[in-house]
């Protein structure tokens, strides 16, 4: 295991994850009905394969699109298509969604697997992922077979496996890599082999020893630990983002704009390792995940197994609620999103539901901008947060380019830190989209 | 249930908070420059600097529709410096209308157009009482204010005496060992970083040493601790990067000790960082981060 030394001013957030780090993960019972959006992934929206009345089992496909860009998606209980319609999506709006009504039998589907998976061609064993409906478990949800197949002629000489959780309260992805150590191991090296990489390096924060240790157990057990790496990072929450990542790994940026893959790179997160692993030996698809439940409003804090398109309402009746809760969050605190409508389903880059309280998300109204820089310090990107700001409100005409405003990936840090508690990152945001309205 | 932007979470040092701080840690300094000077010679021109330029603040912001900020701290750091870097004994009505006009006039004028002040308002003022109130002012000098060559008294201060701030000075600035224990706070907290103050204090040394003198002296006597410490790093009117920081530090403590060494002006540090304040809009367009992943700079965006 080597350290990575931290190179920027961050801020040390308040980790928030006592209360579920220890707890091993937990299955949640399945609800009487699931609604299964046909879109939970970058790209194109699936079309339903099911109609109303249809039965299914867990992991028959139920939506599948001819695009490239997508991901197949699954049923993730057995029963019956109750309705083939929208559902309201935690990413805000609705979506088309299969709506499947629970018989409880947990009958799963005939799993297909790849013949002779280790003498399997890369193209077989993309074809497998994206069978399984595999896309990114964390982040924004880019499908995997996609991001395995990077455009002809880049070199691929790193994996990294993404087991950085800096987000507060979040403990899903460490729960997974210590309780399945083996099978992100096992991910990694068919990723190795889909992409023709010589190496991987396991990304995981210094502190959370276990982790690495058991990952660099399974790498012993696999007779792999001498093309894979386990490297401790700085418990730093933007060092697992995948710009900053690659940099204090590598040494190399990934171009404003572009792709890891442009700098040699492909990168996953530590549940989309596993759910790789699962497809190829298993042919198992992506039917459930484990979540982080956690914040001041939730009774039964920890990390749960749930099927994708079990409702937020379902998963905070099962750990318990109390007293006043002044939001709900899919994903983290930092990048996560408030949600209006709690019948919002669980989908595949769900990484936690967080139920916070109002001293603990401390929103205070904004005050004068002290230009004490501290949002400039702490940017990992090199931003000037409060000059966007000042421009953007001012409603100067902005130019992407000289803006550098696509180059944040609202990572919420200045917004953290701010003392004037000015909510750059919407200003940010506000601003982007004026951009975007302007070119279309 | 509230459905607003990311992040959901917000780090517990606001502005209320940081300006109190500060000013806590301005307190060993300025408490011991009224046992030193004696509370006849001090406790009047500190009120009436404070209270003319709190109220000269409240008032041009309720004119030019601000946001009146008189009340969450931020004003309070800037006038207590103001101050503390009075010479004790100095005529109340002149501390009194010096805060005002100062402040009066940099809110009014000299801001941004969202009413962040350009020049640091207690510098201003300190500039402004030195020349405007001459007479008195000089006439204080002769006294031995702020002077670097202590007169008149004998034999010079050992180097003990300095530090401890046994000497004659303004109100607040004559403590070196506080000042140090305040600012020391200060980046303890993460409320300022290191670079304004090593970049000024580097500045003095190289100075004083370029001018054949002796840099311990020219540390330990003026303003270069308080200016070093507490006033540089006011943050509205320094600059925003670290390389911008450190040029900002260095140029303004040279311009400083050289006015402080070559004449009498005994407000030396205060006509620096007024001439530094004006350089800082500049300093932030030209002086920006590189952007991740690209080989530009990061800046003002407008098109
Ligand atoms: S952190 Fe907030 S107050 Fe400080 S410069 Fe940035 S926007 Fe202004
Ligand atoms: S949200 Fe954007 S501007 Fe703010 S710190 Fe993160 S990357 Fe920089």
């Amino acid at each position: 295991m080597k350290l990575v030394r931290r190179h920027r001013n961050v801020p040390a957030l308040e980790a928030r994850k006592e209360a579920t780090a220890g707890a091993a993960t937990e299955p949640l019972s399945a609800p009487d009905v699931v609604a299964i959006p046909l879109r939970q992934h970058i790209g194109e929206t699936c079309e339903p394969t099911v109609r109303a009345g249809d039965r299914v089992r867990i992991g028959d496909l139920i939506g599948e699109s001819p695009a490239v860009v997508s991901a197949n998606v699954h049923a993730s209980v057995s029963g019956r298509v109750r309705d083939v319609g929208a559902c309201p999506h935690p990413l805000g709006g609705d979506i088309g969604a299969v709506v499947i009504e629970n018989d409880g039998n947990d009958e799963w589907t005939d799993l297909y697997v790849v013949p002779d998976p280790e003498g399997a061609g890369s193209d077989a064993l993309r074809a497998a992922i994206r069978r399984a409906g595999v896309s990114g478990m964390a982040g924004a949800g880019f499908p995997a077979a996609v991001k395995l197949d990077p455009p002809a002629g880049s070199v691929i000489d790193t994996v990294i496996i993404n087991a950085m959780e800096g987000e507060p309260y979040l403990s899903a992805d460490h729960r997974t890599a210590l309780e399945h150590a083996d099978a992100v191991v096992d991910g990694a090296r068919w990723i190795m082999r889909i992409v023709g990489a010589p190496y991987t390096v396991i990304a995981v924060e210094s502190d959370k020893t276990d982790a690495a240790t058991a990952l660099e157990r399974a790498a012993e057990a696999a007779g792999v630990s001498s093309v894979l790496e386990v490297r401790l990072m700085p418990r730093d929450y933007a060092a697992g983002a995948e710009k900053i990542l690659v940099q204090s790994i590598l040494g190399r940026e990934i171009p404003g704009g572009g792709f890891p893959h442009d700098v040699g790179v492909v990168s996953q997160n530590v549940s989309t390792a596993v759910a790789i692993s699962q497809a190829i030996r298993l042919g198992r698809p992506l039917t459930e995940r484990v979540i982080t439940v956690a914040g001041e409003g939730v009774q039964r804090p920890g990390n749960y197994l749930v099927r994708i398109g079990t409702s937020f309402d379902h998963v905070l009746e099962q750990v318990g609620t109390i007293g006043d809760i002044d939001r709900v969050i899919m994903g983290g605190p930092m990048m996560g999103i408030a949600q209006g409508d709690l019948s919002v389903p669980v989908i595949k880059p769900t990484t936690g539901i967080l139920a916070l309280s109002s001293t603990e998300s401390r929103r205070v109204p904004e005050v004068a901008c002290i230009h004490c820089a501290w949002c400039v310090e702490v940017c990992p990107i090199g931003l000037m947060p409060f000059f966007l700001v000042d421009v953007i409100r001012s409603g100067e005409p902005l130019t992407a380019e000289a803006s550098h405003l696509f180059d944040c990936f609202e990572c919420g840090l200045c917004d953290y830190v701010c003392p004037s508690n000015i909510p750059l990152v919407e200003v940010i945001r506000s601003g982007k989209s004026t951009i975007s309205e302007s070119r279309r | 249930m509230i459905v607003s932007a990311s992040p959901h979470v917000r780090r517990s040092l606001g502005k209320k908070r940081v300006m109190w701080e500060v000013i806590a840690s301005l307190l060993p300094a300025a408490i011991f420059g009224v046992w030193y000077f004696g509370p006849a010679a001090t406790l009047p021109q500190l009120s009436a600097s404070i209270g003319g330029a709190v109220i000269a603040q409240g008032f041009v912001e309720r004119l030019r529709h601000h946001p009146v900020t008189v009340m969450d701290g931020a004003p309070w750091v800037t006038v207590v410096i103001l101050g503390m870097s009075l010479p004790p004994g100095l005529n109340p009505l002149i501390a009194l209308a010096g805060g005002a006009i100062a402040t009066g006039v940099v809110k009014a004028f000299i801001t941004t157009s969202t009413g962040r002040s350009l020049l640091n308002p207690a510098m201003v003022a300190r500039v402004l009482i030195v020349s405007e109130f001459l007479v008195p002012a000089t006439t204080f000098t002769v006294d031995g204010v702020s002077t670097a060559t202590p007169l008149a008294s004998g034999s010079p201060p050992s180097y003990l005496d300095l530090f401890l701030g046994m000497r004659i000075g303004s109100i607040g600035e004559t403590t070196a060992v506080l000042l140090l224990v305040g600012g020391g706070y200060l980046l303890w907290r993460g409320i300022i970083r290191w670079h304004l103050p090593v970049a000024y204090l580097v500045g003095v040394v190289a100075t004083s040493l370029l001018l054949g003198r002796d840099p311990f002296f020219d540390l330990l006597t003026g303003a270069s601790i308080l200016t070093a410490f507490f006033i540089i790093t006011d943050p509205t009117t320094s600059p925003a990067t670290v390389p911008g920081r450190v040029g900002f530090g260095f140029a303004t403590a040279t311009i400083a000790t050289f006015i402080r060494i070559t004449t009498l002006f005994p407000t030396g540090e205060a006509l620096a960082v007024v001439m530094g304040n004006f350089a800082t809009p500049f300093i932030d367009r030209v002086v920006t981060n590189r952007v991740y992943g690209t080989r530009r700079r990061a800046g003002r965006a407008s098109a």
